[in-house]
C-alpha cells in the first residue's frame, strides 16, 4: 500500500519535473529563433544578402551580458540582414561548456549554417585551442569585451572590440581623487583577484595612486566582484578605519554593496565612492546622490559595435583590428545628459 | 554511559573548536585592537548569522549521511522570488517572504524525493537541483537586479530586537529549535541512526524516506531564510546572490565536527565552525591581508582546526554514539545522545 503510494508520488514528481523542464526550456527558447529552412551555401568570405551570426556571452545571470545581447540585436536590426543566434554557457563562466559550444558553432559553420562568430572568452587562455580550431576552419571571428591571450600574435582574428580596463581604472581614480583635492585616505575594493579585468583595473588604480603622494592607500581587499562580499568587506573595513576619504571599487556591484554598508554605519556623506561598469542600478544610485561616480563600460555598445564590425568584415570592407570604445565618467553632474543619450540610442537602463 | 560523563566528554569535544575560535580572536586582537570592539563583534555576529542559518540546515542533511549541494542556489532562488514579488507585484512583503520560503521548501521536497523514491545518490540529486534552482532564479530575473525593498522587510536585516540585531535573534531561535529537534525528539535521533546505519534504521522500523525528505526540506528552508536575510541587509537581489555560499557552508559544517559520512554532528558545532569562518574573513579584512593570500590562510586554519579537533577526540566516540543511540531508540539508557560537538 505504502509502496503503491510512493510510486504514485514518484510518478507525479517526475511528471511535475518534466512539465517544469518543458516550461523552462520553452521560456528560454525565446532566445534563439527557429532555424529557417535555408539552402546550404558554401562558406567563404563572399558577401551575402543575409548572415547568421553566433553571439557568445559568458553567462545568463549578469545584467551586463543582457545589455550586450540587446546591443547586438539592435545592430542586427539596423543592418537588416543579420540573424543572431545567442549562445551562453548554462553553467556561469564555465570553460568546458564554452569550449563545447565553440566546437558546435565550428561544425555549424562548416555546414554553412553560421557565417561568423562574435565571441567573449570566459577564460582568455583556456579558450585559445578551441578558437584556433575555429580559425583553422576559416570562421570569421570578432572578439569583444575580454581579449584572447593570443590576439596580438594571431592575425586571423578579425578584430577586438572592447574597453581598456587599465584606462578605465586610471580615469575613475583620477576623478575620485580630484573630488578630495588629491589628498586623503583610500580604500580599494578588488574584484576576483586573478581576473584579467581586475588586474588591469588595479594597475590603473595603483598607477594613479603613485601620481599623488598625498593619497594614502590604507586597505585593499577583495569583494569578489559581488555585492554581498563587497558589503561584508566594507563593513569590516569601516570597523577599523575611522577616516576613509575615497573608496575605489573595481566594479559597480561591489560599490553598491559598499554604499549599503557605509549608509548603515551612518557615514555616507563622509567619503567618495566610485564603481566601474555603469550598470542600471548604479546609475539610479548616482541619480539619488549616493554613489559618487562610475564609468560606462557599456555592454550595449560592445555588443552593438562587434556585430557591426563582423558584418562589415563579411561584406568585404576593411575593419580596424583594435577597436577601443571611448568611455564617459558618469557623475551627479552629467547623469541626466547621459541617460538622455541612452534613450537616444535605445539602450534600456 | 552516565549522562554526566557524556556531558564532560561533550564539552571536551566541543572545546577544541571553541578554543580555536577564541585563539583566533585573541591573535587578531593582538595584531589590531579594533577587532575586539563591541561594534565589530556585533558586525561579525550579524554577518555570521545568515551564513550560520544556511550551514545549520545543511547539518541535518549531513547527519543523515547525505549532502545538499543545492543550498547556494536555493538561497539565490529565495532571494529572487522575494525580490521579484516585492518589486514587481503589489503584494505585501510578508507574503513575498512566505512565497520565497515556499519556493525553497519545494526544492527541498524534490531533493528529498529524488534521494528517497528515485534512489539517486544525494550528491547527484542535489547537484542537479543546484542547476535547476539556479536556472529558475535566472529565468525569473532575466539578468536584472531588483532593489529598493519595503522598510518592514529591510528591518529583518538591519533591525534590532531587545538590543540584538534581528538576524542574530533569528539565528539563535533557529539553533535552539534545531538542537532541540536533534537531541530531544525521536525524529532527531532517527536522523542519527539513518546516518550511521541505514539498514539498522530500516530494521528498527524508522520511516526513513519521510525522515530524509523532511531533513532536505529543513535544509532548503534554512537556505531560503538565509537568502532573505542577505537581501534584507543588502537591499538588492540578483540571481547570483548565493553563488559563492555553498563551499563556506560545507566548510562550516565539517569544521563544526559533523561527519559528512553521517551519524555524527550537531548544530551547535556548526555554529562554531561558521563563526570561525566569519572571524577569519573579518580578521583578514581588518589586518589587510593580501587578497591572493587569503584563500591559503583560510584553508590552513580550517585544516588546523580539524586537526586539533581530531587530536582531542577519541576514535571510539563514534561507535559509542551509535551504540547509545540504539539504546535510546529501544527506550533504555539516558535520553541524552552523545554527539561529537
Amino acid at each position: 500500500m505504502q509502496k503503491q503510494r510512493a510510486s504514485i508520488v514518484f510518478r507525479l514528481t517526475m511528471l511535475i519535473l518534466v512539465v517544469a523542464l518543458v516550461v523552462a526550456v520553452s521560456g528560454c527558447g525565446g532566445d534563439s529563433a527557429p532555424e529557417p529552412a535555408q539552402e546550404e551555401e558554401p562558406a567563404g568570405p563572399t558577401p551575402k544578402d543575409s548572415y547568421t551570426i553566433a553571439f557568445m556571452v559568458k553567462n545568463m545571470f549578469n545584467p551586463f551580458w543582457k545589455l550586450c545581447k540587446i546591443g547586438a540585436e539592435k545592430a542586427a536590426a539596423e543592418t537588416g540582414k543579420v540573424r543572431i543566434v545567442h549562445y551562453s554557457p548554462t553553467k556561469p563562466d564555465n570553460i568546458e561548456e564554452q569550449t563545447r559550444m565553440v566546437e558546435d558553432i565550428t561544425q555549424k559553420f562548416l555546414a554553412g549554417e553560421i557565417d561568423g562568430m562574435v565571441f567573449v572568452p570566459v577564460d582568455y587562455k583556456a579558450l585559445v585551442p578551441a578558437l584556433n580550431e575555429a580559425l583553422d576552419a576559416g570562421m570569421p571571428i570578432v572578439i569583444y569585451c575580454n581579449n584572447m591571450d593570443d590576439f596580438a600574435q594571431n592575425d586571423r582574428y578579425i578584430a577586438y572590440v572592447g574597453q581598456n580596463d587599465y584606462e578605465l581604472g586610471k580615469a575613475i581614480a583620477e576623478y575620485a581623487f580630484s573630488k578630495v583635492d588629491y589628498s586623503g585616505k583610500v580604500v580599494i575594493i578588488e574584484g576576483v583577484p586573478a581576473a584579467i579585468t581586475n588586474i588591469d583595473r588595479m594597475r590603473g588604480f595603483h598607477e594613479t595612486l603613485q601620481k599623488y603622494p598625498d593619497m594614502e592607500l590604507i586597505a585593499s581587499q577583495t569583494g569578489q566582484y559581488r555585492r554581498v562580499p563587497g558589503m561584508q568587506v566594507m563593513e569590516n573595513l569601516l570597523q577599523t578605519h575611522p577616516q576613509i576619504d575615497v573608496v575605489l571599487s573595481a566594479n559597480d556591484d561591489m560599490a553598491l554593496g559598499c554604499i549599503e554598508a557605509i549608509e548603515a554605519a551612518g557615514r555616507l556623506g563622509e567619503m567618495v565612492v566610485t564603481g566601474i561598469d555603469g550598470i542600471p542600478d548604479s546609475l539610479a544610485s548616482i541619480r539619488a546622490g549616493r554613489l559618487t561616480a562610475t564609468i560606462d563600460y557599456s555592454g550595449f555598445r560592445q555588443g552593438y559595435n562587434s556585430v557591426h564590425m563582423i558584418v562589415k568584415a563579411l561584406d568585404g570592407e576593411p575593419v580596424d583590428r583594435l577597436i577601443m570604445l571611448d568611455f564617459t565618467v558618469i557623475t551627479q553632474d552629467n547623469i541626466e545628459d547621459f541617460l538622455r543619450q541612452l534613450d537616444e540610442i535605445g539602450q534600456p537602463y | 554511559m552516565s549522562s554526566r560523563r557524556s556531558n564532560v566528554k561533550g564539552i571536551l569535544l566541543r572545546s577544541a573548536r571553541i578554543l580555536v575560535l577564541v585563539l583566533l580572536a585573541l591573535v587578531i586582537t593582538t595584531l589590531n585592537r579594533d577587532f575586539a570592539t563591541m561594534s565589530n563583534l556585533l558586525n561579525i555576529l550579524r554577518w555570521g548569522s545568515a551564513a550560520t542559518i544556511l550551514a545549520a540546515g545543511l547539518t541535518l542533511v549531513a547527519i543523515t549521511g547525505g549532502i545538499d549541494l543545492s543550498v547556494g542556489s536555493v538561497l539565490s532562488l529565495s532571494a529572487c522570488v522575494a525580490a521579484y514579488l516585492m518589486t514587481q507585484t503589489a503584494i505585501g512583503w510578508p507574503l513575498a517572504v512566505a512565497g520565497a520560503l515556499a519556493a525553497s521548501a519545494c526544492v527541498g521536497v524534490v531533493n528529498g524525493i529524488l534521494v528517497t523514491f528515485a534512489g539517486l545518490p544525494p550528491f547527484v540529486a542535489t547537484y542537479g537541483m543546484l542547476w535547476v534552482a539556479a536556472g529558475l532564479a535566472g529565468l525569473l530575473m532575466r539578468g536584472s537586479v531588483y532593489y529598493g525593498f519595503p522598510k518592514g522587510f529591510l528591518f529583518l536585516g538591519a533591525g534590532h530586537l531587545l538590543g540584538v540585531p534581528l538576524p542574530v535573534f533569528l539565528m539563535g531561535i533557529l539553533v535552539v529549535v534545531l538542537t532541540f529537534l536533534l537531541q530531544k525528539t525521536t525524529y532527531g535521533r532517527e536522523l542519527y541512526v539513518i546516518g550511521s546505519n541505514i539498514r539498522a534504521a530500516r530494521l528498527a522500523g524508522i520511516k526513513i524516506d519521510k525522515a530524509r525528505i523532511i531533513a532536505y526540506c529543513i535544509s532548503s528552508i534554512c537556505a531560503g531564510m538565509a537568502g532573505l536575510l542577505y537581501i534584507a541587509r543588502l537591499n538588492a537581489a540578483d540571481s547570483a546572490t548565493g553563488e559563492l555560499m555553498l563551499r563556506p557552508a560545507i566548510a562550516a559544517v565539517t569544521v563544526g565536527g559533523t561527519s559528512l559520512l553521517g551519524g555524527l554532528g550537531s548544530v551547535t558545532g556548526t555554529v562554531t565552525g561558521s563563526f570561525i569562518m566569519t572571524v577569519v574573513l573579518a580578521g583578514m579584512n581588518i589586518l589587510n591581508i593580501s587578497s591572493f593570500l587569503q584563500p591559503t590562510v583560510t584553508g590552513g586554519i580550517l585544516i588546523g582546526t580539524v586537526i586539533a579537533d581530531v587530536a582531542m577526540r577519541r576514535r571510539e566516540t563514534m561507535e559509542e554514539d551509535v551504540f547509545s543511540l540504539f539504546q535510546n531508540l529501544a527506550g533504555k539508557g539516558s535520553v541524552e545522545s552523545k554527539k561529537g560537538g
